[in-house]
């Protein structure tokens, strides 16, 4: 049972609006290691320097979209266990199962709770303290 | 938390801000014909943002609407829909409906619902047609065609154990070696440094940590022998360290060499063979295996047990098992408000309204002005050194001070630098204050944009938005002609504005050049005839007729139209343009076409003055208002009969204001202006000239304005205040406001037919 203190976490959005209302989100659960990165590119520039256990990411952002960066992530064998799940608002079935066949972890879908985002945070990690 | 929010919520309408502007920008793209593939993804992306943003935010009706409108776009993207120019349009049409969503949300006014609803059937009507399969019906609660997809997709265990780094969060232990490579310069070689001992000192290190170096010599770079030049360097090595050396005695070593020698560390990744734990937690496993109902979930099909691992993970043990065996509706469809509690619920009835209070700006901006901060503070030193001299250091104090001034002027430029920002957020409103008047007039009108990237202070960017719109909506009402007339004239029915910014000698030029009729010089004479703005016999040059369209209560429209005619047209553009230290110039040729220049000022926080003493006070004249200076020559100076003087000055008779005794200062001499004084001829904004009489000129400086009103009260004749070299405060003089003052009472009309102008 990892405690949310332990999961070093990285979010990746294009707005900084949404990246932080998922910051506090997550600071409420208890998260106290959160990076932030405005896209793809610059995520896995992060996730190369930086050891992280999580990754939520926007799935349409500029430069590099989430799709993009799962794909890159799975493909890296440096970095590619992180847990990656994805924030989106829309639920397009083809993205869905282009996210799952590339091995996304799980969903976030806009708009969320607090509870909403643990529960599929501990569909990832099990329970989380 | 509620402070956070705020915080938050003023970033978002920022963010939406910029995604309009994006929007814009795409949506003119595609009215452009280009319709690329990043083009579409763009304008699609702009309203998913502000979706998104808005559903975690609580704002219903911004979510609504963007949600019909990216559903539109999702057409267009897809290829269902081409965007033809209707289509188009109606995206344009939406955006402003969106952007006025954006506003309301931010406490601005209410959208007419009906406004909503119109451009809302118009989005729906798009997508029906383009797909021909009617989707599923509207509904005004949630949203129309977007049926929840039910997802095959069950979360997968991340696979990992929380040892793999570590408990401590600082120490990255799942012995993660340090990876050294260096590759010398020829100059480290030349300064006698060698490779060896850099080596020996890395193998140092790791023996202290417990461990050994491994070195591999990369000689790729090395070529053939006879081509091996010996004074130079082809290698580079490759040192893993062990995972206990810290990077800090690495950079030890590298200490001495570091500028002649290019070195990087790297932790080699956390995966390392053998470190991954395959173990999953209990737990864990007995969360996935109890079949969970979604609360939100509208299909909430039972999840089975089996555990999917990541495609990464499909070495390890378990068997992936096929992902469409399960169901799983994890995303819930739409946003629809009541389903889920956004996080920002409460929060909404604690909006604040527009006003921006933070900007962006351009890291190295603030990195330059850091480096200016740091010369200063050494400039500070070394004054501080000369004042301790014994000798007192007059001739270094005088080079320092020199130097300082430049620094000054290098600092305000940097700050100033910061606050600006280019006109194109400005322009680019002005796309659809074009599109509506077009809409309202029937007119076709194409508005370029030119120099949107033109920058000036942010203060002055937002002030430009309500003049330049008054301008453009009477350029398409009054300047453009109608499709028929236009044809008539042989010209192309679309008509053609240009909207553009340059600088031009420390100021800002606007210009708006339209393509249309030009001004009707002799109905403009009529119409300020009728209004009794001129007098009937009063001979005026082409440029003094034009000027009269910014006179009061001047319209030349046969019918006052819905759109620009409210009486509160030109003379009011004129003034903003005034009140913010700029010019306005027109340009007309009948039959061709109007141009508009407006001269603006780059800041409004500074200004470049002329220092001129008056009754033994010095003030402040903005040098852009001053024409020309010369002596008081007694033969050119006329007293009228009411006892004012008029000075003519070849051959043009201005009013002559002695500056002291216009703004009530005791100290002018009764008996005329001496010989001593000094004649400043000054002009306002309409051409309207008239000369001061001041006892001296000082200087030229640039002078900080502070305003008076907010400390004091307005006083007429004087626009801010500002502080001098010795301390003093020094009153900034309104030129314009002197001049109408003086015109006002003394009738130059005989003497001179500019007339009128500047009443």
């Amino acid at each position: 049972m990892p405690a949310a203190s332990q999961i070093k976490a990285l979010i990746v959005d294009d707005q900084a609006s949404i990246r932080q209302v998922l910051a506090n989100s997550m600071a409420e659960i208890g998260f106290t290691n959160i990076a932030q990165r405005k896209d793809g590119k610059e995520a896995l520039e992060y996730l190369d320097q930086n050891p992280t256990h999580l990754v939520i990411s926007d799935f349409n952002m500029p430069v590099m979209d989430g799709l993009a960066l799962l794909r890159a992530v799975r493909s890296n064998p440096k970095i590619q266990k992180v847990a990656f799940i994805i924030l989106t608002g829309e639920a397009s079935k083809d993205l869905v199962q282009e996210a799952v066949k590339a091995g996304v972890n799980n969903f976030l879908a806009k708009p969320y709770t607090v509870a909403k985002l643990r529960e599929v945070l501990e569909k990832v990690f099990g329970p989380i303290k | 938390m509620s402070g956070d929010m705020d915080d938050i919520l003023l970033v978002f309408f920022q963010e939406c801000e910029e995604q309009l502007q994006e929007l814009e920008r795409g949506l003119s793209a595609l009215s452009d014909g280009e319709s690329g593939k990043e083009t579409i993804n763009a304008v699609f992306r702009a309203v998913h943002s502000v979706k998104g943003g808005a559903a975690s935010f609580g704002l219903e009706n911004l979510v609504r609407f963007a949600h019909v409108f990216e559903s539109s776009l999702d057409g267009l993207r897809s290829g269902r829909v081409a965007p033809t120019p209707e289509i188009v349009k109606t995206f344009l049409k939406a955006m402003d409906v969106l952007s006025d969503l954006v506003a309301e949300a931010q406490g601005g006014a209410t959208v007419d619902t009906g406004r909503i609803e119109e451009s809302r059937v118009e989005l729906q009507a798009i997508i029906g047609e383009g797909s021909g399969s009617a989707g599923p019906k509207e509904d005004d609660t949630v949203p129309a065609d977007f049926a929840p997809v039910p997802v095959d997709f069950e979360p997968v265990m991340a696979d990992f154990d929380f040892g793999d780094f570590g408990v401590e969060e600082d120490a990255p232990a799942d012995a993660a070696s340090l990876v050294v490579t260096f590759s010398p310069h020829a100059a480290m070689y030349d300064r006698g440094d060698d490779a060896r001992n850099l080596l020996i000192g890395l193998s140092d290190v790791a023996v202290a940590h417990g461990g050994t170096s491994m070195v591999t010599c990369e000689t790729a770079a090395l070529p053939a022998l006879g081509s091996l030049e010996t004074e130079k360097s082809y290698l580079s090595w490759r040192v893993v360290l062990p995972a206990a050396v810290p990077e800090e005695s690495v950079h030890t070593v590298f200490d001495w060499v570091s500028d002649v020698c290019d070195v990087t560390i790297t932790r080699d990744g956390g995966s390392s063979p053998g470190s991954s734990s395959q173990e999953e937690p209990a737990e864990a496993q007995a969360a996935l295996a109890e079949p969970e109902a979604e609360p939100e979930a509208p299909v909430p099909a039972a999840v089975q047990a089996a555990p999917v691992q990541a495609p990464v993970a499909a070495s390890h043990a378990r068997t992936p098992t096929s992902i469409a065996e399960k169901i799983m509706a994890e995303l819930p469809p739409a946003p629809t408000p009541a389903a889920t509690a956004p996080i920002a619920a409460g929060n909404t009835a604690t909006r604040r309204p527009v006003e921006q209070a933070t900007i962006r700006v351009d890291l190295h901006r603030v990195d330059d002005l850091m480096d200016l901060v740091g010369e200063l503070v050494i400039a500070q030193a070394a004054l501080e050194s000369i004042g301790q001299r014994e000798d007192g250091g007059q001739q270094e104090m005088i080079k320092r001070i020199a130097s300082m001034k430049t620094l000054t002027r290098d600092i305000q430029d940097a700050v100033m630098a910061v606050r600006a920002q280019p006109v194109r957020s400005v322009f680019q409103r002005m796309q659809r204050v074009v599109r509506e008047a077009c809409s309202m007039t029937n007119k076709d009108v194409v508005l370029t944009l030119e120099g949107e990237d033109t920058e000036v202070d942010r203060t002055l960017v937002e002030k430009l938005s309500d003049p330049l719109t008054h301008m453009l909506r009477n350029a398409v009402d009054h300047g453009i002609e109608s499709a028929e007339t236009r044809i008539a004239a042989g010209k192309p029915p679309t008509g053609q504005i240009l909207l553009s910014a340059g600088h031009r000698s420390g100021r800002i030029l606007i210009t708006i050049k339209d393509d249309g009729g030009g001004i009707n010089r002799e109905r403009v004479l009529a119409t300020a005839v009728k209004r009794g703005i001129i007098a009937p016999d009063a001979v005026l040059t082409d440029d003094e007729v034009n000027n009269l369209i910014f006179a009061p209560g001047f319209s030349t429209a046969s019918t006052v139209s819905d759109l620009s005619g409210r009486g509160v047209g030109m003379d009011v553009v004129k003034q903003a343009i005034l009140g913010l230290g700029g010019r306005v110039t027109i340009n007309s040729v009948e039959g061709q076409g109007t141009t508009f220049c407006l001269s603006l000022p780059l800041t409004l926080a500074v200004l470049d003055g002329m220092l001129i003493v008056a009754a033994g006070s010095t003030m402040v004249v903005p040098v852009s208002s001053v024409v020309e200076t010369m002596m008081v020559n007694h033969k050119d100076i006329y007293m009228l009969p009411d006892g004012a003087n008029v000075v003519s000055i070849r051959g043009a008779c201005m009013p002559l204001i002695p500056l002291a005794s216009e703004l009530g200062l005791d100290g002018y001499k009764a008996g005329g202006p001496s010989e001593e004084d000094v004649i400043l001829v000054v002009e306002n904004e309409s051409g309207a000239r008239a000369a001061l009489i001041v006892e001296d000129i000082r200087d030229q400086a640039q002078v900080v304005i502070k305003s008076i009103e907010k400390n004091y009260r307005q006083m007429s004749g004087v626009s801010a205040a500002t502080i001098l070299g010795d301390g003093s405060v020094s009153l900034i003089l309104d030129v314009p406001a002197l001049v109408a003052n003086a015109l006002g009472r003394i009738d130059t009309r005989p003497s001179d037919v500019r007339t009128g102008l500047a009443a």
